[in-house]
């Protein structure tokens, strides 16, 4: 077959064709991928509420202004909260999932999306789980968390404060969201009583 | 064309990474680790096969005038499909890859194949050429990510080799890469010249 000349008949007809086809296959592809990525992203944000909450059996979540709220119960009983919340790091946003059990202990925290230097920053996934443990740590809502640098009591990670800066931030602000929702949750408790 | 030589082109004599010079951008932006490295070449080489073909099979259904346009729609379609399904099943890679993920649209090696290749060949030898081009990006990522990974972080696809402390902390980041690849294709050229 020979090559179809350049004419404007021609190039407006292949285009289009070809535009058309193209987006017929996208929107199939997406039909079928649609529910596995909705999948996908559910189970990262079980897994991370399983890891950050003590055993629970249900998950209330509420919408705050500056994060999502889950707010776990055991037995109906108020057993912890988790808090999604985004701070800004050395490159672009840091989200991290800080869960905190009733008495205002950090239980642990799972960094969702970070882009910190490679090797440095990055290190923040695990840094503040064994070089400068935090898992356990009592917040306080007059005292948050700050770096030794800035005369804090955490350890920040070797070249790479901003980023450690950058997520303390972000768990001081989880906790206070979350002692915030936690208040509003004794108040209508004590209504109840 | 013997169909064996067509891969092996792409894979030693052709070979993107050290002997082109192509696709620098993602070479040196993903290699961080020999799994991201292997990822990145074996996304290419998906959309590399597929638009080949493709392209290769429509050739003279595209007028030469929009040509462009016309192969930029087909790959840009692959990738978005490739975005989608790796989204879907390998969320962890996908992540780690991110934004480069979307720019394979705009990788030179895609564009360049299927002007200088598919544009003029038959679809079988096109996807082969695909094939060739892509193993041969992989090979170079794969190579350039393990020699990141193991001099920087003290790893080999996440096995510990040495202590992370005794890293050298360059080869992860940018400047790393720059060195990291120049070394190879200085190693390279220097036993092609005595052969």
């Amino acid at each position: 077959m020979k090559k179809i000349a350049s004419t404007l008949p021609n190039m407006l007809l292949s285009l289009t064709l070809i535009a058309l086809v193209a987006a017929g296959l996208l929107a199939w592809v997406k039909t079928i991928t649609n529910e596995p990525i909705r999948l996908a992203e559910e189970k990262k944000q079980t897994e991370a509420l399983q890891q950050v909450l003590p055993a629970f059996d249900k998950i209330e979540t509420e919408q705050d202004d500056d994060g999502m709220v889950y707010k776990a119960y055991k037995d109906n009983k108020w057993v912890g909260t988790a808090v999604k919340c985004t701070s800004m790091g050395f490159n672009g946003d840091v989200v991290v999932m800080v869960g905190f059990d009733s008495s205002s202990q950090l239980i642990d925290y799972v960094v969702l999306q970070q882009a910190e230097t490679p090797g440095l920053g990055t290190k923040m996934v695990d840094w503040f789980k064994d070089k400068a443990n935090i898992k356990g740590k009592k917040m306080d809502i007059n005292h948050p968390l700050t770096v030794d640098k800035d005369g804090g009591e955490v350890q920040a990670i070797t070249a790479a404060t901003i980023s450690s800066r950058a997520f303390l931030e972000a768990v001081n602000n989880a906790y206070r969201i979350a002692n915030g929702h936690d208040a509003t949750t004794a108040a209508t408790s004590i209504n109840e009583n | 064309m013997n169909k064996l030589k067509i891969v092996l082109n792409g894979l030693i004599k052709e070979n993107p990474t050290f002997v082109l010079m192509l696709g620098m951008c993602p070479t040196l932006g993903t290699t961080t680790s020999a799994i991201n490295g292997l990822g990145m070449g074996l996304a290419t080489t998906f959309v590399l096969i597929c638009s080949n073909t493709v392209i290769s099979a429509l050739k003279n259904l595209i007028p030469d005038s929009v040509r462009i346009p016309a192969y930029i729609v087909l790959i840009a379609a692959f990738v978005t499909v490739l975005e989608m399904c790796m989204k879907a099943y390998v969320p962890a890679l996908y992540e780690s890859l991110g934004l480069f993920i979307p720019l394979i649209v705009v990788n030179c090696i895609v564009l360049g194949r299927a002007e200088s290749f598919a544009a003029k060949n038959s679809v079988i030898d096109s996807s082969l050429d695909g094939l060739g081009i892509g193993l041969g990006f992989t090979m170079g990522l794969g190579i350039l990510g393990s020699i990141r990974e193991l001099l920087g972080a003290g790893t080999l696809l996440n096995m510990r080799i040495f202590p992370e402390d005794y890293g050298m902390l360059v080869f992860v980041l940018a400047p790393g890469a720059f060195i990291a690849l120049g070394l190879i294709i200085a190693f390279i050229n220097s036993h092609k010249s005595k052969v």
